[in-house]
């Protein structure tokens, strides 16, 4: 026992507690802090798969995103090439003039995402700072008003906007995972040394592309709906809560295609040797092998997939 | 030691507070707002005939029936288990962290009229680790998180469950 007596609210202190938009708001923090390892998760992976598929870097080139500044495009094609520097892979001999998109348009399709998060970081701070119950007391302008202020549409739209935003970081990704497997570029078939009596990576495939179906789901915007409540004086109602726990299950979704992806991309990048990628990726993939060693012949890959989730944290 | 007060609370804040699990302490600023807001609002409902939402009258749809001064406090009472209606999964603890942490920092701005042993009482849930059982289900988030919060208040009138030393347990034996 604490010797904490039970307290008795007194007038208006019930309400107090009750009105606001804490449940909405702490998801949508816990959110954003995942959102920013992830969404560095997600470059990290793309540059990986820039060498593992051999592609050229032309797209990140800084010309190309001086002529289209936004904010988020120019950080993830500047990551994107930081990551990259003194990569043997990607200054070897390229076949193929163009890459396809999932690789190509990194820069546009992770930074949207990235600016998207930025508008959302900025709603919820706005809204974790202010007073969220009603009526609000004014002390020094001898006011009691009552308001709105409980009303948690300002989260409801962008939490909405964060599966979004989260979802296509997930969708693009099970795309590079689908380009890697498939055969091309001097890759095996499903990315095993023997394919037929391996099957190698195919079903991992399989797995990404069930995760990101159902963020594709868990998309539809909780905000769209409304139902009147309290006898019609609650006409309009913003379903921000929905918006949350759906969200975070998209984001509890992200971490694991993006781990699926990393293990993917790793197994690719070895068929590139003698070559090496950067010496900032060789050691995250020497440490990363410590953890789970290369595919070389069929095995229980859930096992991999949670290892290399909890190597990911780890980072 | 991180101080609850005027300042604005950034993720990087945030962040800090929950990896490095910083205790919470309201600071001096934050204590002086919530009970000058707290006097002025005692002051005003003994001196004024006026009805004040939520405070003597009913709630919702029935915010024009007049409470009268002797139930002032079983209206408060009955107000926070009449919205803990909610179900479902259980919010995670380091959500339900999280809103013990932002109610605090809402609280503390000194605009919501509530005691400082309310707001104290939260830090204390927070900084032992002692987290209200909350529900995934209930809250249609527009006259606030009612069902959630609802259940985030219980345990501090001793009702409702809380999670502590990794179990489920009744918040009057906490």
């Amino acid at each position: 026992m604490r010797g904490w007596e039970p307290l008795t609210f007194q007038a208006k202190e019930g309400l107090a507690l009750l009105n606001g938009t804490q449940f909405s708001a702490a998801y949508s923090v816990w959110c954003l802090l995942e959102s920013s390892r992830l969404a560095a998760q997600a470059d990290l992976n793309a540059a990986i798969g820039f060498d593992a598929f051999n592609c050229r870097l032309s797209p990140l080139d800084e010309h190309i995103h001086r002529i289209r500044p936004h904010a988020g495009q120019t950080a993830v094609a500047a990551s994107l090439r930081n990551w990259l520097k003194d990569s043997a892979i990607s200054v070897s001999e390229k076949t193929d003039v163009q890459d396809p998109y999932a690789f190509r348009c990194v820069p546009q399709v992770h930074g949207a995402s990235r600016d998207a998060l930025a508008h959302i970081a900025a709603m919820t701070l706005t809204e974790i700072n202010s007073v969220t119950d009603n009526p609000n007391v004014f002390p020094d302008d001898d006011l009691i008003l009552s308001g709105g202020n409980f009303h948690a549409q300002p989260l409801a739209l962008p939490l909405d906007y964060l599966a979004l935003a989260l979802a296509e970081l997930g969708s693009i990704a099970e795309r590079r995972i689908y380009q890697l497997i498939s055969g091309q570029r001097g890759l095996p078939s499903f990315l095993t040394d023997n394919p037929g009596l391996h099957s190698g990576m195919m079903i991992a495939q399989y797995t990404a592309a069930a995760i990101v179906s159902q963020n594709k789901t868990l998309c539809v915007p909780a905000s769209s709906d409304s139902i009147v409540s309290c006898n019609g004086q609650e006409d309009h109602v913003s379903m921000a809560a929905n918006a949350a726990t759906k969200a975070r299950r998209v984001v509890l979704n992200l971490e694991r295609l993006l781990a699926i992806e990393f293990m993917v991309t790793v197994q690719a990048l070895e068929f590139r040797r003698p070559l090496h990628s950067s010496p900032r990726i060789e050691d995250i993939v020497e440490a990363y092998r410590e953890v789970v060693p290369r595919l070389e012949e069929d095995r229980i890959l859930s096992v991999d997939m949670g290892k290399t989730v909890a190597f990911l944290r780890g980072r | 030691m991180h101080h609850i007060g005027p300042d604005h609370l950034s993720l990087e804040t945030i962040d800090a507070i929950l990896q490095e699990n910083l205790p919470l302490a309201l600071s001096d600023e934050a204590k002086r707002r919530i009970q000058h807001c707290r006097t002025y609002l005692e002051h005003k409902i003994q001196h004024s005939d006026e009805l004040f939402y939520g405070i003597n009258t009913g709630f919702g749809s029935l915010c024009n029936i007049r409470i009268s001064d002797e139930d002032i406090e079983q209206l408060q009472h009955n107000l926070v288990v009449s919205h803990a209606a909610g179900i479902g999964d259980t919010v995670p603890a380091d959500i339900v962290r999280l809103m013990l942490l932002l109610k605090i920092q809402s609280l503390s701005q000194g605009y919501s009229g509530v005691r400082l042993e309310v707001v104290e009482r939260l830090i204390d849930f927070y900084n032992a680790g002692i987290y209200p059982v909350v529900f995934e289900l209930g809250s249609l988030g527009a006259s606030g998180d009612l069902a959630p919060l609802a259940h985030l208040s219980l345990p501090l009138t001793g009702l409702g469950e809380v999670w502590h030393d990794g179990r489920r347990q009744r918040a009057d034996v906490i």
